[in-house]
């Protein structure tokens, strides 16, 4: 039942905002946050102890998301 | 009297029950953009029937401040000026909200709510005082109500009276009076009518850069944008007003400097046939070509589309969906048109869809569609409706890239032809599907084919041979899937809270989905969104549904067309979706959607499951 | 189903026109059509018409709609695009086509069906609009492809092969097209070749919409006893030779004519007289009013008039109509089309 359990699944590429940014979530919490207009990318390396951690999975996608945000609209 | 009373502060919904043709539509169109100047977000929805003067027509404004533009359901101040349809507009007021109307002729208690606070005004006396033509006296009376409205709400009528030498600028003969008349209305508000409504407008800073647009106008600036040089279109609501704007842009942006001349075409034509025709034989000659049209257009195009998707003829078909079937409800909206757009024509065929939510949206993905349909060489349809088409909306504003090129596809040139590049029109070479084309007139001696709706071998030669037809049915498909790769991608909203429902919605849903994603999340129901941007469906979109338990997806038809399109495209098992319907024709509320999906999410927490451990 | 090619080898004398092509290079595919059907004599006009007009094959477009004269395009100017619609559609894909470029030759192929039971809106409406181009109509008063039954064009009392006699009022195509605007409106009959390759040419060089009217009569299900649209009826019609004289300079499309005169054919059992009518030498095309006078008289006394019937002194294109700007259409990107960025930062600054 995660919230983000979607996020490990396939190759793929979740658009998440109007922005354009993206997410290309991996199995044990490893993420990748590209934000295409400011060229920021945002890695998570192997965090979580299981491939699939339901718990974490949201607080994780909203710290890297905010991360981005912000690092983008610091960004000259 | 201890009636409760709503009190809110840029946050409640106003309707306006007018009747066609009275000249009450620029005095409601001053009062939303009030405001936005006031920096408060808004959305007015216009409500009218299919008739020029006489019928009833409503104007509902949404006042948020927390920007749900959505429509929202409910009425807290009715503005009751038609009395045909007063007990009607009656009705629909919230318990505790309020009733304006013209008191000029008095009405029996009977007439009226309990429960409901009753503010008159006799706007008709005031106003026969004032002026002496009979259509002053219906305009101005009008303008009198909106500035007795801003005293009651808290407008500001500084900002009215901007908005009105706006309107009027060089014609200062109209301006004095409309100020006038505003003052009317102001001063005997103030006087009579004391704290009368308990509905505030405060000065926010909510509206920011976004722009206030018809979704009609930004589609047809997405054309301009996108180069369009041909536009052909038979008149039909709701989507006149696509073919107008892009007149009108063009005239402006696209008349040649040095010559005069027009960089454009604009063909009215007989009918929603000879359009598509037009845009046909534009696409297959190479200029960029559109129409734009409802769903009977739609069924009228349906043997043109699928002569372009067999022939491979560039086409961009701009479908403002109305109330179907048949003439159906011309006026009011409705996403019903999605099979028979993804599907249009007899035998196999698969149609490209983009589904805008707003007018921002309807701008991108207006020109995207020009150059998905060069790309791909096929029909490319742009889902837009009536409520994103017809009424103002608060968005984003326009945006372009001017490194921006044209995507002109796979077209082989004289030089290629020369250099000895192999030309079959109808023959993969590169694997996606997608053959090259030529234009007429390319090359003296190579590169020349014969166009037709008959199959073919890949060189463009008549054949019903089996193999033929069935290499290029097979290549059509591969073309089609293809174009998962270009469309514009599923956006994903993920819950605060980890959440065992997904929701699927396109479209017009959007403003409200977004709110009701938001109560339900305040309810303790947390729900991750994806908004279908596309067909053909990206993979991730099966992914959403295989991750969720339950899948609902929220539409605006009566027989869950996307829902279908899902099950039959993406290959999704339909028990693991619950789909939400909303069709009579008014915009979708957010109102409904967060009470269908709490009820339906109530109902599924009953069932005690525990399968995962059991199993 | 042909798919012969023809022979590729040319003679080396074969006589070359003014942009180096012989009249083979104006040559198509192997028709498919019945043998001695008037289409192929009508191929063969169109295919004599552009080689002496010099214009270079692959700069024409041809467009067609469904059915036996639709077919035809195939047959005639091998290297050029051609475009097989749909049925009865195939003015509007043609005006389409010539709003994306204007730089090319277009000529429209349709039959009786095509323009006037299914298309005769679209007929209507693209002579209305002065599209530029030359509309063949190719007319022998029948389905061909569906066997046998009666078009929009088959004479009130004429007998189809199957026997059912038509009962309908036909539709006169040219009148129509005179009505509707057609700046160039001409009649001829596919068996001759003297009178028909003149009118195309005038056609073709016609700065505006040309419609030409070909009786063709059908081999197959027309050129029966009872039809008025055989080739023994119309040639026993035809009393005259009257010869229309073409020069393809622009600024002055002159005809030359001999005095009119009439064929009566020997008609079937039920079908009437059909009687081709050439205009007289004095016939004046430049009168609109005119033309119309003599088409309703000529119908009055059973006749058909054949010959250039009007053609108007100072025709207008729908280019000319919409003021388009001089280079094609399709040679037009971004540079030339997108308003960019700052005008849009304008437009937003005005909906705020």
């Amino acid at each position: 039942m995660s919230g983000l359990r979607l996020l490990v699944l396939g190759y793929r590429t979740w658009l998440i905002d109007k922005a354009g940014r993206c997410a290309l979530p991996g199995a044990y919490g490893q993420a990748v946050m590209v934000d295409p207009s400011s060229k920021l990318v945002v890695v998570h390396a192997a965090a979580h102890a299981e491939p699939r951690d339901s718990a974490s999975g949201g607080p994780q996608f909203r710290f890297l998301h905010s991360t981005l945000r912000t690092l983008a609209a610091l960004s000259p | 009297m201890s009636v409760k009373r709503i009190e809110a502060v840029n946050d409640f919904v106003i309707k306006f029950a007018n009747v066609n043709g009275s000249g009450s539509a620029s005095a409601n169109e001053l009062f939303a953009r009030a405001f936005l100047r006031m920096g408060i977000p808004v959305s007015p929805r216009n409500i009218f029937p299919s008739n020029i003067q006489g019928l009833p027509t409503w104007y509902e404004v949404r006042v948020s401040e927390n920007g749900w533009l959505g429509r929202r359901g409910g009425c807290d101040l009715m503005v009751a000026m038609n009395p045909q349809t007063w007990a009607q507009d009656l009705k629909e007021i919230d318990p505790g909200g309020y009733l304006f109307y013209d008191n000029t002729k008095p009405l029996p208690k009977s007439r009226f709510r309990e429960d409901i606070h009753v503010v008159g005004m006799p706007l008709t006396e005031i106003s026969n005082s004032a002026y002496t033509l009979p259509r002053e006296r219906q305009l101005f009376k009008n303008i009198i109500g909106l500035g007795a409205l801003a005293a009651l709400i808290g407008l500001e009528p500084e900002v009215i009276a901007e908005l009105i030498g706006e309107q009027y600028k060089g014609k200062e003969k109209l301006l004095k009076p409309n100020l006038n008349a505003l003052q009317l209305g102001l001063n005997y508000a103030r006087e009579h009518l004391k704290d009368a409504i308990g509905l505030k407008a405060k000065r926010a800073y909510a509206v920011g850069e976004q722009i206030f647009m018809e979704g009609n106008a930004a589609t047809a600036l997405g054309c301009v944008y996108g180069g369009a040089t041909v536009c052909a279109w038979y008149p039909i609501t709701p989507s006149s007003s696509v073919a107008e704007a892009f007149t009108n842009y063009c005239s402006k942006l696209r008349v040649d400097k040095d010559t005069g001349k027009n960089k454009f075409a604009i063909i009215q034509a007989e009918d929603e046939l000879a359009s598509i025709g037009i845009v046909t034989g534009a696409g297959w000659n190479g200029a960029r070509a559109f129409t734009a049209t409802s769903g009977p257009g739609i069924s009228l195009m349906s043997e043109f589309i699928g002569l372009a998707y067999f022939a491979e003829i560039p086409a961009t078909i701009i479908d403002v969906q109305r109330g179907g079937p048949s003439t159906g409800m011309p006026t009011r909206t409705q996403q019903s048109d999605l099979l028979a757009c993804a599907y249009a024509s007899h035998g196999d065929t698969k149609h490209v869809l983009l589904f805008p939510e707003d007018p921002h949206e309807c701008f991108t993905m207006a020109a995207d569609c020009l150059d998905l349909a060069e790309r791909l060489q096929t029909p490319v349809f742009l889902m837009t409706d009536l409520d994103i088409g017809m009424n103002h909306r608060l968005c984003k504003p326009l945006k372009w890239d001017d490194a921006r090129r044209y995507d002109r596809g796979k077209v082989m040139t004289a030089e290629m032809l020369d250099a000895g590049r192999e030309f079959a029109r109808y023959k993969d070479l590169d694997g996606d599907g997608i053959p090259f084309r030529t234009y007429p007139g390319t090359h003296e001696s190579k590169g020349a084919y014969f166009t037709r709706g008959t199959s073919k071998n890949p060189s463009a030669i008549y054949s019903e041979a089996g193999p033929d037809y069935q290499y290029n049915m097979q290549r059509l498909l591969k073309k089609h899937d293809f174009a998962k790769t270009l469309v514009p991608k599923p956006l994903l909203t993920p819950s605060r809270e980890p959440a065992r429902f997904g929701a699927i919605y396109y479209g017009s849903t959007s403003p409200s989905m977004n709110e009701a994603l938001e109560s339900l999340a305040q309810q303790g129901i947390f729900v991750n969104a994806l908004r279908v941007r596309a067909f053909p469906f990206a993979d991730e979109i099966q992914d959403f549904v295989h991750s969720h338990s339950k899948v609902f997806v929220i539409e605006q038809n009566r027989d869950a067309q996307m829902k279908t399109l899902l099950v039959n495209e993406a290959h999704i098992n339909p028990a693991s979706l619950v789909s939400i319907l909303h069709y009579d024709g008014a915009p979708i509320t957010a109102r409904f959607i967060t009470k269908e999906i709490s009820e339906i999410a109530a109902a599924l927490n009953v069932r005690p499951i525990k399968r995962d451990k059991a199993a | 189903m042909t798919y012969l090619a023809k022979p590729r080898l040319h003679h080396p004398t074969l006589k070359k026109n003014a942009v180096g092509y012989t009249r083979r290079d104006y040559e198509g595919k192997v028709s498919t059509l019945c043998a001695g059907c008037g289409h192929d004599s009508i191929s063969a006009a169109l295919i004599e018409a552009f080689w002496q007009l010099d214009i270079q094959p692959h700069r024409v477009a041809k467009l067609s709609g469904i059915g036996c004269s639709s077919k035809t395009p195939d047959y005639f100017l091998g290297n050029s695009h051609g475009f097989n619609t749909v049925h009865g559609r195939m003015p509007s894909v043609l005006t389409g086509a010539n709003l994306a470029n204007r730089d090319l030759t277009y000529i429209g192929v349709s039959g009786d069906g095509d323009s006037a039971s299914i298309g005769l809106g679209q007929f209507a409406h693209v002579m209305r609009r002065g599209v530029n181009m030359a509309y063949i109509l190719e007319n022998n008063g029948v389905y061909g492809l569906t066997k046998g039954q009666f078009s929009a064009t088959a004479d009130k009392g004429s007998k189809a092969k199957k026997g059912s006699v038509n009962s309908d009022s036909p539709v006169d195509t040219v009148s129509l097209a005179l009505l509707m605007g057609a700046t160039f409106v001409a009649r001829s009959f596919s068996g001759d070749k003297q009178q028909l390759v003149p009118l195309v040419k005038a056609a073709i060089a016609h700065p505006g919409a040309a419609f030409i009217d070909v009786i063709s009569p059908c081999v197959a299900f027309n050129n029966h006893e009872g039809s008025t649209k055989s080739y023994d009826y119309v040639r026993a019609h035809n009393e005259a030779v009257n010869r229309l004289d073409f020069w393809p300079s622009r600024e002055a499309i002159t005809a030359e004519y001999r005095e009119g005169e009439v064929i009566e054919v020997a008609a079937g059992a039920e079908g009437g007289i059909l009687k081709l009518r050439k205009l007289a030498a004095d016939y004046d095309p430049s009168d609109k009013i005119s033309a119309i006078t003599h088409i309703a008289r000529a119908a009055q006394k059973g006749e058909v008039l054949t010959g250039l019937l009007y053609a108007a002194p100072d025709a207008e294109d729908l280019h000319a109509h919409l003021n388009t700007y001089g280079a094609a259409f399709n040679t037009l990107g971004a540079k030339e089309l997108c308003p960019g960025s700052g005008v849009l930062e304008r437009i937003n600054a005005s909906l705020r």
